[in-house]
């Protein structure tokens, strides 16, 4: 993904919420999303939120103040289509343009709000944050090969010491330089270890990683021992995606992950369930999504917490209003048990990046 | 009376009354915005001659405050049509849907745009509700004005005057789509130079802007033998116009309207569904995508009140044709077969 795609479309993604165009106020709100996009760290969330059309006050703040920034007589009062496309902007600047954790999470939050029954104000947002989150699954497990070159350090010349005669005494002194410049023949190889390692451990972390979940997909049976063919679809769902999570040593999470997933399930992988199902069963299952407040972005995660908050033995009803009352999602929406695994999956990986 | 008893909530499925679980998480609901509390036993106490008994009997059940979070709110206002500056405030707070209304002089232009606003007075109008608007004093005078209850001998539209670009701003929502229109308000001599080779950038510069175009033909002059062909020539002059650089994008949907239908008896239309065939096929070798026919009559004279084909045109123009670009070409990656699990 190049960011050369987004300087194209600004104008077009930009248009319903500008009648009069021209190059100068392009260049201003281009100049408004770029300054967003580099303090999206811990605006992530409201980011994407607004970038589907949901505007709340923070989100507002937070873009007023980046207005503000290029042209302090921006009035934003009232002009909430304008501040969503820009708060699209942004993130799709963001998701591109970086590859690091701000840039996963945003793209995670965009693909979570598609789940969630949310439409993106730019299109093409959806597609954009799916290829670049596979993109930084697929970088950060990229086979840098260490020490491809033999390790050599180069080394001056060394002062030469003459070999003592036996039983000749010698002089500190004398062999001092040698000592010094022997030490610094060990600091630079010792530093070339230190850059070749770090490259080396990725690897060795990214094969590991590779090598756990190749051999998980093919066990019969979870960790629990319980034989995946005697779980009903959801439990198989849920619980695959919870232990695919706990075997992703780094984020995003491998662009494989999808697959894996879809393998596990096997023929029950286009069965539908609701976010309620994958909520009701994550709960039985207590899934640990951490100390994430109720978010749309966060559906699964969220009816956990509002089921636990509202939720009776009797009563299934109370905390799905609850849901679509707080959070305007509705718990009802269904989905492929594959997509439903997915999402279970990649809210782990939120919350893992929240809590980070 | 100091106290008010919680006597509901305005959130749907709250089991506040049942149980006294908030669900905002208040304890038994004190201090929940949402909570629906016993005003009339609080009213008692500052209204004279109004027992409780009485207030009860109102009940909260009534209460205007309920609600559902799908209800949308209407905003209303505004006077005369918009100036490009104010459409462009009005684009930054709701989006904007362009619809450049396009044809000669009296073709029928503004009773078009008052009628497809009239349709939206009787209720929900093809699928879609009213949802606000800011030219609402013009489309109403407008839309009155055609009416015959209005008082006129022979009820007439009064003829667009404006010098300038100008906008009508017609909101609609359709389940949890907005799409907020903006119909020109522009005179139909600007429209008449383009056809005699003006630069479209400078006659109607909105062309450039414009998300879907209504080419209309007056259904009076295509009723003329004497003047049809002419008529027919200037629309296609028309569309050449506007589709010149400067003018129409690439891919404008465009709709040839032929208005006052009424007017044309039957050989007279088979006579025009065969030009407007051509006139479709050189606007879409013009660039605009997708072209469509529409036979109108937005006023009949026979039954002024009951608009005829403005339904399908107005479905035209609701159509979602956004299709999300496609992104370019990956950059050359290493792949792994663990990456490939699919394959």
């Amino acid at each position: 993904m190049n960011m050369e795609f987004i300087d194209d479309n600004l104008a077009r993604w930009l248009k319903p919420a500008l009648i009069e165009e021209d190059a100068d106020r392009l260049d201003y709100y281009r100049a408004v999303a770029v300054s967003a996009e580099g303090d999206m760290l811990g605006h992530e969330l409201i980011a994407v939120l607004a970038a589907h059309g949901r505007l709340g006050p923070e989100a507002r703040n937070w873009l007023a103040g980046h207005l503000a920034k290029q042209d302090d007589t921006f009035v934003t009062d009232g002009r909430d289509e304008l501040l969503r496309r820009l708060a699209a902007v942004a993130v799709a600047t963001a998701v591109s343009g970086r590859s690091d954790g701000v840039a996963a999470l945003a793209g995670l939050a965009a693909r979570s709000a598609a789940f969630a029954g949310l439409d993106a104000v730019i299109q093409e947002l959806p597609s954009i944050a799916d290829r670049r989150v596979a993109q930084m699954g697929r970088n950060v497990r990229s086979r840098v090969t260490a020490m491809a070159e033999p390790l050599s350090v180069t080394v001056g010349k060394q002062p030469t010491v003459k070999k003592p005669a036996e039983g000749e005494a010698v002089d500190p002194t004398q062999v001092a330089a040698a000592v010094t410049a022997q030490a610094q023949v060990i600091k630079k190889l010792i530093g070339a270890l230190d850059e070749a390692l770090p490259a080396a451990a990725g690897r060795q972390r990214s094969l590991d990683e590779e090598v756990e979940m190749l051999w998980w997909v093919i066990r019969e049976s979870d960790e629990s021992g319980k034989p995946w063919a005697s779980q009903s679809g959801v439990e198989r769902a849920v619980a695959a995606a919870a232990e695919l999570a706990a075997r992703t040593l780094v984020l995003p999470g491998p662009p494989s992950a999808g697959h894996l997933l879809r393998r596990l399930l096997a023929n029950e992988a286009t069965e539908n369930a609701t976010i309620a199902d994958l909520a009701v069963e994550a709960s039985k299952q207590g899934l640990a999504f951490g100390d994430c407040d109720a978010h749309v972005l966060l559906p699964v995660a969220s009816c956990v917490r509002l089921r636990s908050e509202f939720g009776t033995a009797t009563d299934e009803e109370t905390w799905q209003n609850a849901v679509q009352n707080k959070l305007d999602v509705d718990p009802k929406r269904a989905a492929s048990l594959a997509e439903g695994s997915e999402q279970v999956y990649r809210e782990l990986q939120i919350a893992r990046l929240l809590a980070q | 009376m100091s106290e008010t008893r919680i006597v509901g909530c305005e959130q749907d499925g709250c089991p506040i009354l049942d149980d006294g679980r908030c669900l905002e998480g208040f304890a038994e609901g004190e201090g929940c915005p949402h909570a629906l509390r016993d005003v009339a036993v609080a009213a008692t106490e500052n209204v004279p001659g109004v027992s409780e008994d009485e207030e009860a009997a109102d009940g909260p059940e009534e209460s205007p405050a309920r609600g559902t979070t799908a209800e949308i709110h209407v905003e209303l206002g505004g006077d005369d049509s918009l100036t490009l500056p104010q459409a462009d405030r009005l684009a930054t707070a709701y989006g904007s849907f362009v619809v450049l209304v396009a044809g000669e002089f009296q073709s029928g232009k503004t009773t078009l745009v008052a009628e497809l606003y009239g349709g939206f007075l009787r209720g929900r109008y093809c699928g879609w509700s009213f949802a606000g608007s800011d030219s609402l004093y013009t489309l109403d005078r407008r839309y009155h004005t055609t009416r015959a209850k209005s008082g006129l001998d022979h009820p007439d539209m009064p003829r667009t005057d404006e010098e300038e670009m100008r906008l009508l701003d017609l909101r609609v929502h359709g389940g949890r789509r907005i799409l907020p229109f903006m119909f020109s308000d522009v005179r139909g001599e600007f429209f008449d130079n383009v056809s005699q080779g003006a630069a479209v950038e400078n006659e109607v510069p909105l062309a450039a802007r414009s998300d879907a175009v209504l080419v209309l033909v007056d259904g009076e002059k295509v009723g003329d033998r004497y003047l049809r062909t002419e008529t027919l020539q200037l629309t296609r002059l028309l569309i050449a116009g506007l589709t010149e650089e400067g003018g129409l994008a690439p891919d404008t949907p465009l709709a040839i309207v032929l208005a006052k239908k009424d007017k044309l008896d039957e050989t007279d239309t088979v006579w025009f569904v065969d030009q407007a065939q051509r006139l479709q096929e050189f606007a879409a070798v013009r660039g605009c995508a997708p072209v469509e026919v529409f036979l109108t009559a937005a006023r009949p004279d026979e039954s002024p009140h009951a608009p005829l084909g403005l339904d399908s045109l107005f479905e035209w123009l609701c159509e979602d044709r956004a299709q999300p670009l496609e992104l370019p070409p990956e950059e050359a990656d290493q792949v792994r077969s663990f990456w490939r699990t699919a394959a």
